[in-house]
């Protein structure tokens, strides 16, 4: 099963837009206004699509600015605690995201990606 | 703050009469209608779900629904009579749940739906003591109750 097919299908119907709009490097709030109730409804989706069990905190990265919080209280580095959380974000990933914060959220559509595809290998 | 009333022209809010059976997939439940509009009958199969929500995540977070998709009505536009209900579970994640929620009158089902519930954290508007202990006496209330 092609994932990222599929979540563009899936995404098309929730945000009513065109699949074309939704590539890997799409941010899902920042280009594809995707909303709290949208990401509960897609996870429920990814969950029927793949037979996974999704946390919607990891994928969504809902803690990423706790976590970020947790990881300076505790005097150790950020991207090595994020690494921790996220096992499904390479570390390149997570070091893009730490430099994009200011931008507004960081979650893009090839997260998704990265989280099915982890739980896929790891099921 | 001003006061606002609303008048629903119901006795109570909780619509279920009884649950006759509960599992980790599945609930059914049961209503007598008297000459009630449509949109009861859909509340009534929201009520069922979320209290399957509720159960199958040992009461610990706050749930409603969230969206319903797909909503079949067929016959009747008056509910009359002895009703029904049954909900699957049929996808879920951590904080959000799918049903298929029917309502049966004499076995041909009238209101049919997708349901979508969500979970949330209890906290100061949802307070978890009151909440918490409402919602377990009244599931087990609803599944003492003898059939009307």
């Amino acid at each position: 099963m092609d994932i990222l097919q599929t979540i563009q299908e899936e995404l098309a119907e929730l945000l009513d837009i065109e699949k074309e709009e939704i590539t890997p490097d799409a941010y899902m709030v920042r280009d594809l206004d995707a909303e709290s109730i949208d990401l509960l409804e897609l996870a429920v989706a990814i969950n029927a699509s793949f037979g996974i069990d999704v946390n919607d905190d990891e994928i969504f990265l809902r803690l990423l600015r706790e976590f970020l919080e947790e990881a300076k209280d505790a005097g150790k580095d950020a991207g090595d605690f994020l690494e921790e959380k996220y096992r499904f974000l390479t570390r390149e990933r997570i070091d893009d995201m730490l430099n994009d914060l200011q931008g507004g959220p960081v979650l893009k559509v090839n997260d998704l990606i990265s989280y099915v595809s982890w739980k896929l290998e790891n099921k | 703050m001003d006061r606002i009333d609303i008048h629903t022209n119901l006795d109570g809010f909780v619509l279920l009469d009884r649950i006759s059976s509960i599992d980790k997939t599945a609930v059914t439940g049961h209503k007598h209608f008297t000459k009630a509009p449509l949109y009861l009958g859909i509340e009534t199969l929201a009520q069922l779900g979320a209290c399957h929500v509720r159960f199958i995540t040992d009461f610990e977070k706050h749930a409603f629904l969230l969206k319903v998709n797909q909503c079949i009505i067929s016959g009747t536009h008056i509910l009359d009579g002895k009703f029904k209900l049954e909900g699957h579970l049929q996808n879920h994640s951590q904080l959000a749940y799918t049903y298929s929620l029917k309502a049966f009158k004499d076995k041909t089902s009238v209101i049919k739906g997708e349901f979508l519930f969500a979970l949330a954290d209890f906290d100061e508007n949802f307070n978890r003591e009151i909440l918490q202990k409402r919602y377990k006496e009244l599931l087990t209330t609803l599944s003492a109750s003898k059939l009307l």
